[in-house]
């Protein structure tokens, strides 16, 4: 199974089906359980893990994915989702996700999306946080002919913290689409959210992030930014940030750009010795390296970097 | 080992460099002086092989070869070195990355195989501490945040470690505090060798009390109007360019 992670409790899912005999034993603080179609995944308080849950979706037909999270009290999960689907397959795969975090519960979620050409992903993921919890999603786009994510984080009490990261990169035709929405409903939420993408031939992104501040809410740090480089003239992102505050007490940022490539930064580079495709890899690097930093999971972080490098040496 | 003949650069229809002749032996150190906006910089820009937006014409000639038809990362290569006026800040990548990087483009283009990391660190470190600059310098992002001062002392870090034949200094004296003028002084005279070559763009007299010029040329509004020993930098710190000018 070449898509299988060492270090890794692996979950395959074939089609939508979950592969029992191909995939890892859990242990016992996690249960997995398929009712209703939906995949149902609990994890016991004050759980941790030695190593990563990872699934992973091998699809070339048209499904529905359902799935259930259930974090206990502080309990903590790190969980992987690699999709993958054939080259000339195509795919349209639909993945709804429950995610609930109680109280001080931590779940670090990382996305990597390696889909063919011919394959759509639509995610839709809500999650729902309870005091003191955390969620830190990585996702990353890489390849595929369309991928559609909605995201809805609700921080439904005090100090529940999320923090979002995305880093995209979309060449051909291919499609991104990235829908956030927080929702600050308890007093002193944070939210972080910075997506990165990069944009080549005649690629198109679009980015709406949302950000909801409750009248109660006070105390409330959001921050929002996306940043985006177009490597060509028929590339292009749209990008809307949205904020809807009705608290007095809220830090909140925004920002978002679209630009190229610095000329200036390519020119010092190259007189350095720097060939043009070297540079051009190295700001590309340095531009993803806030993304790429965070993933904590050494063999994941390698296999992303190695990826975005050889992508982007066009 | 740097010939430039009859150079005449424009952007959009606009003259910035007139008739530029200049020539520059190995062993000599050469000083461009002269008023803000007289295109100094572009003409560093030039050498370094900044093409965009420029028109130019003549000839330029480094160590023999038509300069103005090699890219960027070749005149890098073949062992000239451009120390910006304003060094870019790269977040997202070390210095000592991309030190490395730039050591091993230039040793690919020899023949000669990557160094090896270990040996690298100590290399550099050597070199680092020859400048008198921190390490920790080595695992910041290029530039980044760097004052004004430590962004010229890394200029001369990169120096040292390509080892270039000619250096074009673009104002590395600008914004340095005593102590760094000295250090990157000393930088400067140790790179100094028969073999090698260097032109100073500065406005300052006082840098060249470290680094004795065997002559100064002043620039002014694109074209070179007077060239002259080291003695002309001091007559131009009282004087002024106004009195190039009215000379003329
Ligand atoms: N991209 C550009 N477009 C238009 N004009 C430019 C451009 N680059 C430089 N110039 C102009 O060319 C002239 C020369 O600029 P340059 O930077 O070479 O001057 P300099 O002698 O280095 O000045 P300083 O002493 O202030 O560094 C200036 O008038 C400047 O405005
Ligand atoms: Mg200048």
């Amino acid at each position: 199974m070449k898509n299988k992670l060492q270090a890794c409790y692996n979950l395959i899912f074939q089609n939508g089906v979950w592969d029992e005999a191909c995939s890892d034993k859990l242990p016992d603080t996690i249960s997995f359980d398929v009712v209703d179609k939906q995949y149902q995944i609990g994890v016991k308080e004050e759980a941790l893990f030695d190593k990563p849950l990872h699934f992973i979706f091998e699809n070339n037909q048209k499904k529905e994915i359902q799935f259930q999270i259930n974090l206990n009290a502080s309990s903590s999960l790190d969980l992987i989702e690699t999709h993958v689907s054939d080259q000339g397959c195509d795919t349209r795969c639909e993945i709804k996700s429950e995610i609930m975090l109680a109280s001080s519960a931590l779940l670090r979620h990382t996305r990597v999306l390696l889909l063919g050409e011919q394959s759509t992903l639509i995610s839709e993921i809500e999650v729902s946080q309870e005091e003191k919890s955390q969620y830190q999603s990585h996702d990353f786009f890489l390849k595929g002919l369309e991928n559609q994510t909605q995201l809805f984080v609700n921080l439904n009490a005090r100090q529940a913290r999320c923090d979002l990261s995305g880093l995209y990169y979309a060449k051909r035709k291919e499609v991104i689409k990235n829908n956030i929405t927080v929702k600050h409903y308890s007093k002193d939420t944070v939210s972080k959210t910075n997506y990165k993408g990069v944009l080549d031939q005649a690629a198109t992104g679009f980015f709406q992030g949302n950000i909801y501040v409750a009248a109660d809410a006070s105390g409330v740090d959001a921050a929002l930014k996306n940043k985006n480089i177009l490597l060509s003239r028929e590339a292009s992102m749209h990008t809307t940030p949205q904020l809807e505050i009705f608290s007095d007490d809220v830090r909140c940022t925004h920002g978002a750009t679209v630009g190229q490539l610095d000329e200036q930064a390519l020119f010092y580079l190259q007189s350095r010795g720097l060939t043009l495709m070297q540079a051009r890899q190295l700001l590309l690097m340095a531009f993803a390296q806030d993304c790429t930093a965070l993933l904590s999971f050494e063999p994941m972080k390698q296999k992303i970097e190695s990826f975005f490098s050889e992508q982007v040496y066009v | 080992m740097l010939e430039i003949k009859n150079l005449c650069v424009s952007i959009e229809n606009k003259e910035i460099l007139k008739n530029i002749n200049l020539k520059i032996r190995a062993g000599e150190v050469h000083v461009v002086m002269g008023p803000n906006g007289s295109g100094k910089s572009t003409l560093a820009s030039i050498l370094a092989g900044k093409t965009q937006g420029y028109d130019v014409t003549g000839d330029v000639f480094f160590k023999e070869k038509n300069l103005l038809m090699m890219s960027s990362e070749n005149r890098s290569h073949e062992g000239l070195f451009l120390g910006f006026q304003y060094p870019v800040e790269i977040p997202g990548v070390t210095n000592i990355y991309l030190l490395k990087a730039a050591l091993n483009a230039k040793r690919k283009t020899q023949g000669l195989p990557e160094v090896d990391a270990m040996d690298f660190l100590k290399l550099v470190k050597e070199k680092i501490r020859a400048i008198g600059m921190e390490t920790d310098f080595l695992s910041r992002a290029v530039n980044a945040g760097f004052s004004g001062g430590e962004k010229k002392q890394n200029e001369i870090l990169q120096m040292t470690v390509l080892e270039p034949n000619l250096a074009v200094l673009d104002e590395i004296d600008s914004g340095l505090d005593i102590d760094a003028l000295k250090r990157v002084s000393q930088g400067i005279t140790a790179f100094m060798r028969p073999d090698r070559a260097l032109l100073l763009i500065t406005h300052y007299q006082r840098l060249l009390d470290y680094v004795k010029p065997d002559y100064v040329h002043v620039l002014v509004n694109g074209q070179l109007v007077k060239s002259g020993d080291h003695r002309l930098a001091i007559d131009l710190e009282t004087k002024g360019y106004a009195w190039v000018s009215n000379e003329k």
